[in-house]
């Protein structure tokens, strides 16, 4: 069996993990970073298609919940986990959410003031940025529509280098995820990392954890390795965190409150071309029903276009043919449902049961017939419908009908916004950490990803994680 | 992984269910009932399979099993296994399983009907061969 030993193990190296051993190591601790998934380049495919599915996606993308409506989630797995993979949209939250989430598992030093400038930093260390020049067609169309129904809408910054002319040289290259940014620092500053390494399990001995066990794969051959650290943080997401420490015998409010953002998609048709790929994720949201409702476009290549048009809208050749004229936009909401995480006996495969409740339903249904209504309002000719099997919505009145009566189980939802599987806080009833993210019950096991969020941050979430990894990280460092 | 532990006939049986279901999708997409040199119709198929093999184990063998059990129904409904019928009756067929009740079957017609169009699509894309299927000037 390979053994490694460590001052500081991070178990994870997604926005959480990179953060964590990136901090750890320039403050000088001897840190090894191990990340379940490989290392690869972040143009190594282009972004949002089947080759990186196949590399960077845990399950090539296909993971789903168990409920009234299976929703699929998204998780990256590979080194710098879902900042690799997914629309690199960086928000700060509403200082009313922090206060909110403060109150609710009473945060000790969780004052907005006392996190923006962990944000500031983030922003800094990221490259967060607005597009030069402006952000696109599609992007222009929702301000319109928006516009005209009285809506605001605001650009959001990226995770992103603009350099080069614009719009974007390449849908990749500018992207500042954590393998372009926080991953090499934190190996600069001697950090060693280990990808291909799956940990199965903590070793404990009483209060402390001693280190842990797993396998890694090296050139297709599985080998057990052991680790013996120091201080141990996991960061492996709002999934596998829970799921590691109940496999490690912690289970107290440890995977039963998972939380997501469920998202709906649509495809509209215009009569002018608003597709212009060189944009990536357009970067337009509405403003204006947010905290609970964010409303904006995706990606839209030809086989997105496909996948969400659905098996009914007729000539779809047409349609595709069309694809400059066509764009796919969503609806994602704050989450009402809250799901357990457990493993399944025997096949070790995680089993995630999540209501989508009928208040998501009636919220997701609001903010369908908003963005309808805003759509058409900027000249869409039709829409897809988000139920499999419906036809095209041509008019308003088609819109209300179909938005007031979304199905339970006949409409693809998903997500890649998860958390809250381990809250952190002080009220120990509900939660699974302190307020620094040290697990109930242990001297030196910790949490820095997602999974501490006491609730929704109703926005995405990677800045946040970031900008919290960092506060505990450094209150880590500084005790 | 699910794949390891399917024996040889079942794999390739499991291929031409999959390779049928396939030919079905596309011919959907496209709306017509045949599909004379229509490009990347096994290598569709190839990836359907990957993925629906590379799924969390419980979920695999639900699909494969129901991919099988798919493909046997259509004896009682059709009279042949679902994989030699003909194109047209196999979009038929499809058509039908997406009226059925929800449950794991919603799951299994969602897979396919979302997945397929993706996979063939996103190859179409990959190599370049879009104009061939939509049209010149389509890419």
């Amino acid at each position: 069996m390979k053994q490694f030993s460590s001052e500081v193990l991070v178990i994870g190296s997604g926005p959480g993990g990179a953060m964590t051993a990136c901090t750890a190591a320039e403050a000088g601790r001897d840190v090894l970073l191990v990340e379940e998934g490989s290392h690869h380049a972040v143009d190594s495919a282009p972004s949002f298609s089947l080759a990186e599915m196949d590399q960077k996606y845990r399950n090539g993308g296909l993971n789903v919940t168990f409920g009234g409506t299976s929703i699929t989630y998204l998780e990256g797995r590979c080194v710098g986990g879902g900042s690799e993979i997914n629309a690199a949209l960086y928000h700060r939250p509403l200082e009313r959410t922090l206060r909110e989430w403060q109150a609710q598992t009473q945060i000790r030093g969780f004052e907005p003031e006392a996190l923006w400038p962990h944000f500031e930093a983030v922003e800094a260390d990221c490259n967060v940025s607005l597009v030069r020049g402006g952000n696109g067609p599609a992007s222009a169309l929702l301000r319109r529509g928006a516009g005209s129904m009285g809506w605001s809408t605001r650009e959001i910054a990226r995770f992103w280098n603009y350099d080069g002319d614009a719009p974007i040289e390449g849908l990749s290259r500018g992207r500042q995820s954590m393998t372009v940014t926080l991953v090499p620092r934190a190996l600069r500053a001697g950090a060693r990392l280990l990808p291909d390494t799956r940990v199965l399990r903590l070793l404990r001995d009483g209060k402390r954890v001693t280190g842990a066990v797993g396998e890694r794969t090296v050139n297709g051959e599985r080998e057990k390795v052991e680790f013996r650290a120091g201080e141990v943080f996991v960061c492996a997401g709002a999934v596998q965190t829970p799921r590691l420490l109940r496999r490690s015998g912690l289970t107290h409010n440890v995977g039963d409150s998972l939380q997501l953002h469920p998202m709906i998609r649509i495809t509209a048709r215009f009569r002018e071309p608003i597709n212009d790929l060189r944009y990536g994720v357009p970067t337009e949201q509405v403003d204006q029903f947010k905290p609970e409702l964010t409303l904006g476009c995706s990606y839209s290549s030809i086989p997105h276009l496909a996948l969400w048009m659905g098996a009914s809208l007729g000539n779809k050749p047409d349609r595709l043919r069309d694809w400059r004229r066509t764009v796919i936009f969503y609806v994602a909401a704050v989450g009402t449902g809250v799901g357990r995480i457990r493993d399944l006996p025997l096949v070790g495969e995680p089993l995630i049961r999540l209501p989508l409740t009928s208040d998501d339903l009636a919220r997701l249904g609001e903010g369908l017939l908003r963005l309808g209504q805003l759509l058409f309002a900027a000249g869409a000719e039709d829409l897809s419908s988000p139920v499999d099997g419906a036809p095209a919505i041509c008019d308003v009145a088609a819109l209300e009908r179909v938005a007031r009566a979304l199905p339970q189980g006949r409409m693809p939802v998903s997500t890649i916004h998860l958390f809250s599987s381990v809250p952190m806080g002080e009220d120990q009833a509900r939660t699974g950490t302190d307020s620094f993210g040290l697990v109930w019950g242990c001297d030196n096991l910790r949490v820095n990803d997602a999974s501490l969020f006491p609730a929704s941050p109703a926005v995405n979430p990677q800045g946040t994680v970031l900008a919290v990894a960092r506060r505990n990280v450094m209150h880590f460092l500084h005790r | 992984m699910l794949s390891r532990n399917l024996s040889p006939p079942t794999r390739l049986r499991l291929r031409q269910v999959l390779t049928a279901i396939t030919e079905a999708e596309v011919a959907d997409e496209l709306g017509r009932d045949e599909l004379e040199g229509v490009p990347m119709l096994a290598e569709t198929a190839e990836v359907l399979e990957r993925r629906l093999l590379g799924m969390p184990g419980h979920f695999s063998a639900g699909m494969v099993a129901l991919t099988l059990l798919f493909d046997r129904a259509a004896v009682l409904t059709d009279g042949a296994p679902y994989r030699l019928l003909p194109l047209a009756k196999r979009r038929v067929a499809i058509a039908r399983l997406r009226g059925l009740p929800l449950g794991p079957l919603g799951n299994f017609t969602t897979f396919f009907d979302k997945m397929a169009p993706f996979i063939f699509w996103s190859h179409l894309e990959e190599t370049g061969l879009l104009d061939r299927v939509l049209g010149e000037g389509s890419s």
